[in-house]
C-alpha cells in the first residue's frame, strides 16, 4: 500500500494597487503561490508559482526557461490568451521540477510575455494530475497531498 | 528549504521591474537583478546555493487568470 503525505503551506501574501475599488483599504491580497524547485547545471533553485486550477497548463516565464538549458523559443508554440485578453505565446518543453518532495516532469509553456507576473503559473496538466489539492483561504494554508 | 509567511509589498515596491533572489532560510533579498541567471549568480557568491526567485512586476495588478488554449502553430 502507497502512503502519500500531505504537505501543507502557507498563502502568500501580494501587494495590490491602491485603486483597486473592490477592495479600496486592502494593500495586499492572499494568493496560493508555492515554491517549486529546479535543478540547472549552473546550481538549483526555487521559483514562486500560483497554483491556478483555471490554466489548462503550466506556464513560466521565458528567462527562465533559459536559466534550466532550453532554446526556449523552438519549443512547440501554443497561443493563449491571458489576463490582458491579447494573445500570447508559450514554447513548451518537457521539464523536470518538485514540488512538495514531488519529482514531476511535465510540458510547460514558457512565455516572454508575462513580466508582470511575479510568478509562475501551475495548471492542470503537469500539476493538478499530479496532487489532490485542498485549498482553505479562510485558515490561509493550501495541502498537497 | 521552503519559503514560510511572506509579505512581498515593501521588496515589490522597492525592487519593482527586477528578479529577486531570496534566501529560503531567513526570506530575505540576497539579490536582485535583470534576469533569473544573475540573480541567481549574484546570491551563490553571497553563500545562499538555492536561491527562490521571483519577479517584481511593475504594476501590482488584481489578477483574474486562466491560461485558455489557443492554435497550436509550428
Amino acid at each position: 500500500m502507497t502512503q502519500t503525505i500531505a504537505m501543507t503551506f502557507p498563502y502568500k501574501e501580494f501587494p495590490i494597487q491602491y485603486t483597486n475599488p473592490l477592495n479600496p483599504r486592502k494593500t495586499t491580497l492572499l494568493r496560493p503561490v508555492i515554491q517549486i524547485d529546479f535543478e540547472s547545471k549552473e546550481g538549483g533553485f526555487g521559483y514562486l508559482a500560483l497554483i491556478d486550477s483555471g490554466a489548462d497548463y503550466c506556464l513560466f516565464h521565458g528567462s527562465i526557461g533559459e536559466q534550466l538549458g532550453l532554446d526556449v523559443k523552438k519549443g512547440k508554440a501554443l497561443s493563449f490568451y491571458g489576463t490582458s485578453g491579447k494573445q500570447q505565446i508559450a514554447y513548451f518543453h518537457k521539464v523536470r521540477f518538485s514540488a512538495a518532495g514531488k519529482e514531476i516532469e511535465a510540458m510547460v509553456g514558457f512565455s516572454y510575455q508575462i513580466n508582470e507576473l511575479a510568478f509562475g503559473i501551475l495548471g492542470q496538466e503537469g500539476f493538478f494530475d499530479q496532487f489532490t489539492i485542498t485549498f482553505n483561504l479562510n485558515k490561509k494554508f493550501i495541502t498537497l497531498n | 528549504m521552503q519559503l514560510q509567511k511572506l509579505n512581498l509589498k515593501q521588496l515589490f515596491k522597492k525592487f519593482s521591474g527586477t528578479w529577486i533572489a531570496l534566501d529560503p532560510e531567513n526570506n530575505k533579498v540576497v539579490a536582485t537583478a535583470n534576469s533569473p541567471k544573475l540573480a541567481i549568480k549574484k546570491a551563490q557568491k553571497v553563500g545562499v546555493s538555492h536561491p527562490v526567485l521571483t519577479r517584481a512586476p511593475k504594476e501590482n495588478m488584481v489578477n483574474i487568470l486562466s491560461m485558455q488554449k489557443g492554435s497550436p502553430s509550428s
